[in-house]
């Protein structure tokens, strides 16, 4: 898919997203994960796949960023209040993003998870 | 990703576990979700990896903690998805399926040292993937939403871990 985020590109989203410097070091790449969970190439791969094999790209208003807030979420799980601190937006618009990314990205297991049930 | 990747031939392709994650206490109160794990309430997932290529191959749940046991969640549906003859590696849990479509560390099937040894790593890599999804706070810490929202949670983690080990953070050789 044509314009896609570079891993670069979410590293640096991230890591401005809990005001944090971004650059090539190993310690910015500690510092990604230990905010979301992974990497910023899974979050780049993830993105592709929600946008490509799932019906979120449908949703108007969706942005990259959304995906951060839903890794944040799951990685700290913090309460709507702090995580809509960080987030920048209300609890109302965080919390409709983070569980529809999520939904996202749960309907990615028949795609990435998968025991090939059918013997051949 | 398909668990006969690298298939050899060997009657085991995956190894299985359950891991527990803590809840709200449920109103009305009921045993059914107690987890002796946690001494308190929680869900029930089952996880299956391929042995020879380490990825998540099977999630299965969530199961109510007290009413469901490891091995009545594979009865319930991953023993139906087995090939004619196929087994699959589990911890003690699962003893009662013992030979005919596990092999567990108690069962007579396993003798010797070698084979001991590469089950215990096999088990312990397991528990590696376990400890990667306990990672996410959502999944270590009691969950405050609706139960529904804790299945997505939980895959979303596992699809994420997942993504991971294929992209270039694998579990280690066994």
């Amino acid at each position: 898919m044509a314009n896609e985020p570079t891993e670069r590109y979410w590293s640096d989203l991230g890591l401005s997203l809990v005001n944090r410097p971004s650059n090539d070091s190993d310690h910015s790449k500690r510092v990604f994960k230990s905010h979301y969970g992974c990497s910023a190439v899974v979050v780049m791969k993830c993105w592709s796949l929600i946008r490509s094999l799932t019906l979120i790209s449908s949703v108007k208003g969706l942005k990259p960023c959304h995906l951060l807030w839903a890794l944040l979420f799951l990685k700290a799980y913090q309460t709507e209040m702090v995580l809509s601190s960080t987030t920048k937006a209300s609890e109302k618009c965080t919390r409709k993003w983070v569980w529809l990314i999520i939904e996202a990205i749960a309907a990615l297991e028949d795609h990435v998870v998968s025991i090939c049930l059918i013997s051949m | 990703m398909d668990r006969k990747v690298n298939d050899d031939g060997c009657d085991c392709l995956v190894s299985v576990d359950c891991t527990d994650c803590r809840i709200e206490e449920p109103h009305p109160f009921s045993t059914i979700w107690y987890s002796h794990k946690f001494n308190g309430p929680g869900l029930r997932y089952e996880l299956a990896l391929s042995i020879k290529s380490g990825h998540i191959v099977w999630i299965n749940g969530p199961y109510e903690c007290g009413l469901w046991a490891d091995i009545e969640i594979f009865r319930n549906s991953l023993i139906s998805f087995l090939d004619a003859g196929e087994r699959v590696e589990a911890d003690d849990g699962y003893i009662g399926e013992e030979p005919k479509t596990c092999k567990t560390p108690g069962g007579f099937s396993s003798r010797t040292e070698l084979q001991n040894k590469y089950r215990m790593r096999l088990r312990s890599r397991h528990e590696t993937v376990n400890s990667r999804l306990k990672n996410f706070g959502v999944l270590k810490e009691r969950f405050r939403h609706t139960l529904k929202n804790h299945s997505s949670a939980f895959r979303a983690c596992a699809v994420i871990v997942e993504l991971a080990i294929e992209l270039g953070e694998p579990l280690f050789s066994l």
